[in-house]
């Protein structure tokens, strides 16, 4: 077991080294750069092309690629995270540090929702298989998987306006420090994420549940007379979900995706909001940074997942 | 009072003033009016401006504000700051000053500007645009001297004189301001600016949940900005969420878009074909379809008031000439053996529904024109270089100044970013005779011969149509003020803004 997490934590190095080249080189092969944004800006007008190269210069996007490069590794190494933002100059360590909390939480919240729905209702759908709860299930996850959650979001804010008369609180608050306030404004986007992923992780459970009822030792248990509870706690559930958790950690990368447009619409400070705003603004350090930093929490939820196996389920033996 | 807007300009505007020496009069935004000098004078020849500033002005960190930091402020945006061997660069839009030849702080509180040439509408390129004063030297000299050259005013505690004060700024979510009780603003009561106790700008990064929260009372003043404006079609959508109690501000432009050509190279280096253009498409449609009625077609002015009076009797603009000006078009295309010509246009992501009118407008042409779309950065890059056949940018001559004329419409050498690939000196002349002119009359019949020859005569490019813009208001907001200003990008003022409520 030590062998096997000490292998899979290093090949996080070899990993994260590729997806930084990827994500370095996506960048540049891009066409404009961060100066060309800064002096189009209207309110700076009139610039010449020596202007524009000096700006360039001063940004260091003049330097070769293969120091701007070594220079952006090294800061995110050295807890820098990047640098700076060089649109707004921002230090991105502090605005890693902003941000992810914002993400982190609207990320918490989907899936303690999802986790509190989606297993219920799968188990649900699963005991009444083709009869009318498993038909309800199935109406909200198949509409849950196939509406956009960014058509959901506007849909969501139009009805708000037309029949509450009411709209989420322009300023996003802290949950410490304004609870209410905190979750009137997150608590749209995360239903919006919880849907699709609760129709996702409800359908799992679901098909594993009617699997493992079919099993040999399920229907030995429900004849040696235990309790259909016991038989679904004990028996059922607990072999159901090893691929649930599979898929659930599978699932969260699509969830931080989601977040990226939804924050934006939603006016959430996130992680996503930072990276559609460095985008526009083709910020190299802030984009290459923020998704780098994406990826490591990606691998290392898979990480995560693959340990989790083994406390669910102590067949698996990672020696072998 | 809550609002929100797509770019800090309104916010830097309320910290820093809506002008620096000068600027735009509320009244009539055509004419300057003092704004921290309260006076000013000029030689006969026009190059040297000596400004009296206002006595008793503060900075919002209690520091007295006087000539010295007018004259440090110019320096530092013209010429930049060197502190050993590093160097804070000059501002980018240096050029917007005018061609400085020096710049003194005088006996009496006032500051001298000389000039390398004559420029007699001086007072414009000072008070017509938004470069607010907004670097105290007591605050940004020693941040340099630390060797902080690259210091911004969001990091020294945005100081300015203006009539807000900052408070606070949290990335993504709001900007507050707060009443300057030292602001040396009165209306014309004598009653003191501003009127309201602060403002608050709301981080709104998606337009749907701008409209929503305004629909829904959470915002006084809307915001300026491509889909942050209310269409027509959303005014009645506005009003039956607010009632009456919402009102629509006018901001004159966009709407509409133009091309540039590259005259040098490629296929519309044969004149026939920027005619053929001009004369086939029909303006009128444009005000239809991409304004719903809401607007007209222009030329070389964003306030067709400007243009010349004739101009819809222009070849290609004149309804009734339309059948007849699309023949001689078609006629045109033959001639330069260009029936079927494929070329391209380029544009930002932003423009596409504009600019999908030209290509529909030119069915029929004989020419097949294709869209090479392309986010603003890669744009901007793009029509930087002279690789390209034919470039989203219309231009506008309502600036009016040689600066204004020559980075729009100037030589591709000279002028990276005009919307034109030319090499023609008739345009540095016509630039150069603007800043030579000392009265409106002579400089307006100068743009208008520009206008003549870049639209009409060379066809160096086309226009379609100007619309006008709204911005919502509720109705207990009072004298909020969007400027059509000779420089267009317009913003709501609050100054002399109160809620009455």
């Amino acid at each position: 077991m030590k062998a096997y997490v000490a292998k899979r934590i290093l090949l996080f190095v070899p990993t994260l080294f590729f997806a930084s080249l990827l994500i370095f080189g996506a960048m540049r092969v891009l066409p404009g750069d961060v100066a060309a944004r800064i002096l189009s800006d209207e309110d700076q007008a009139y610039v010449t092309q020596e202007q524009y190269e000096q700006l360039r210069t001063s940004l260091g996007l003049n330097d070769p690629l293969a120091v701007q490069y070594g220079t952006w590794i090294w800061s995110m190494m050295n807890g820098q995270f990047g640098g700076e933002s060089l649109a707004t100059r921002e230090p991105i360590s502090e605005m890693v540090s902003r941000r992810l909390r914002v993400t982190a939480l609207l990320a918490l919240y989907t899936i303690i929702i999802t986790m509190i729905v989606s297993i219920p209702l799968g188990i649900l759908a699963a005991i009444y298989q083709d009869r009318w709860p498993d038909y309800v299930i199935r109406i909200f996850t198949i509409t849950g998987n196939s509406i956009p959650n960014f058509w959901l979001a506007l849909m969501l804010l139009l009805f708000m306006v037309l029949v509450l008369q009411w709209s989420p609180p322009l300023r996003y608050r802290p949950v410490w420090d304004d609870p209410t306030a905190h979750f009137l404004k997150i608590i749209w986007p995360v239903l919006i994420l919880a849907w699709g992923y609760t129709a996702f992780m409800t359908r799992i459970t679901r098909s594993n549940v009617l699997e493992v009822l079919r099993q040999d030792y399920v229907r030995t248990a429900r004849s040696k007379g235990l309790h259909e509870i016991v038989v679904l706690g004990r028996h059922v559930l607990r072999n159901a979900l090893i691929p649930v958790i599979t898929v659930a950690g599978f699932y969260l990368s699509f969830l931080l995706s989601g977040s990226l447009i939804l924050e934006n619409i939603f006016s959430i400070p996130g992680i996503g909001q930072g990276i559609i705003a460095g985008a526009r603004e083709r910020d190299y350090p802030v984009i290459q940074s923020l998704t780098l930093l994406l990826v490591f929490f990606l691998l290392g939820i898979n990480l995560i997942v693959d340990l989790l196996y083994k406390i669910i389920d102590p067949r698996i033996d990672f020696a072998k | 009072m809550r609002s929100t807007n797509y770019n800090l300009t309104p916010i830097t505007a309320a910290i820093a003033g809506e002008g620096n020496f000068v600027q735009a009069c509320f009244d009539d935004e055509t004419t300057i009016c003092p704004g921290f000098a309260e006076s000013w004078e000029v030689n006969d020849n026009f190059t040297e401006w000596t400004f009296k500033i206002r006595d008793g002005l503060t900075w919002h960190d209690g520091a007295p504000m006087n000539n010295e930091d007018f004259r440090w402020w110019l320096e530092l945006f013209i010429s930049g700051y060197k502190v050993g061997d590093q160097e804070r660069l000059p501002g980018v839009a240096r050029g917007q000053f005018g061609d400085i030849a020096s710049v003194e702080a005088i006996d009496g509180n006032r500051v001298r500007i000389t000039l390398n040439s004559p420029d007699a509408f001086y007072l414009e390129s000072l008070g017509m645009h938004r470069i607010p004063i907004f670097h105290a030297k007591h605050v940004f000299e020693p941040a340099f001297q630390g060797g902080n050259l690259e210091a911004a005013p969001l990091e020294l505690g945005n100081i300015g004189a203006g009539p807000f004060k900052f408070v606070s700024y949290e990335r993504g979510v709001d900007v507050v301001l707060e009443r300057f009780d030292d602001f040396y603003g009165t209306d014309d009561a004598g009653n003191a600016l501003p009127f309201l106790d602060g403002l608050e700008y709301f981080i709104m990064s998606d337009p749907a949940a701008f409209h929503a929260a305004f629909r829904t009372g959470q915002l006084d003043v809307g915001a300026r900005g491509a889909r942050y404006y209310v269409t027509p079609e959303e005014v009645p959508l506005y009003q039956q969420s607010l009632g009456e109690d919402v009102y629509f501000m006018e901001i004159a432009g966009g709407g509409g878009a133009g091309m540039g050509f590259n005259v040098i190279e490629g296929p519309f280096a044969d004149k026939r074909l920027r005619q053929a253009i001009s004369l086939y498409v029909d303006r009128q449609t444009a005000v239809a379809t991409l304004l719903q009625g809401n607007g007209r077609v222009r030329a070389g002015f964003s306030d067709v008031r400007s243009s010349n009076p004739d101009f819809m009797e222009w070849p290609g603009f004149n309804p009734d000439t339309k059948a007849a000006d699309q023949a001689r078009a078609r006629e045109l295309v033959a001639e330069a053996g260009a029936q079927g010509l494929e070329f391209s246009i380029i544009l930002p992501d932003t423009q596409v529904q504009q600019m999908e009118w030209w290509v529909g407008a030119m069915d029929g042409l004989g020419l097949d024109p294709k869209l090479q779309v392309m986010d603003v950065t890669a744009f901007d890059s793009t029509k930087a270089g002279t690789d390209w056949e034919v470039s989203w940018g219309g231009g506008t001559l309502d600036l009016g100044t040689p600066s204004s004329i020559n980075f729009q419409y100037g030589r591709k050498s000279e002028s990276p970013y005009a919307s034109i690939v030319h090499e023609d000196t008739r345009i540095d002349e016509f630039a150069a005779e603007i800043g030579t002119v000392t009265n409106s009359e002579d400089r307006l019949r100068i743009l208008r011969e520009i206008e003549q020859y870049i639209y009409r005569d060379e066809v160096l490019m086309v226009h379609s149509v100007v619309g006008l813009n709204l911005v919502p208001a509720r109705g207990y907001v009072q004298n909020a003020k969007t400027a059509f200003v000779l420089n267009p990008p317009t913003y709501a003022s609050y100054q002399y803004a109160w809620l009455d409520k």
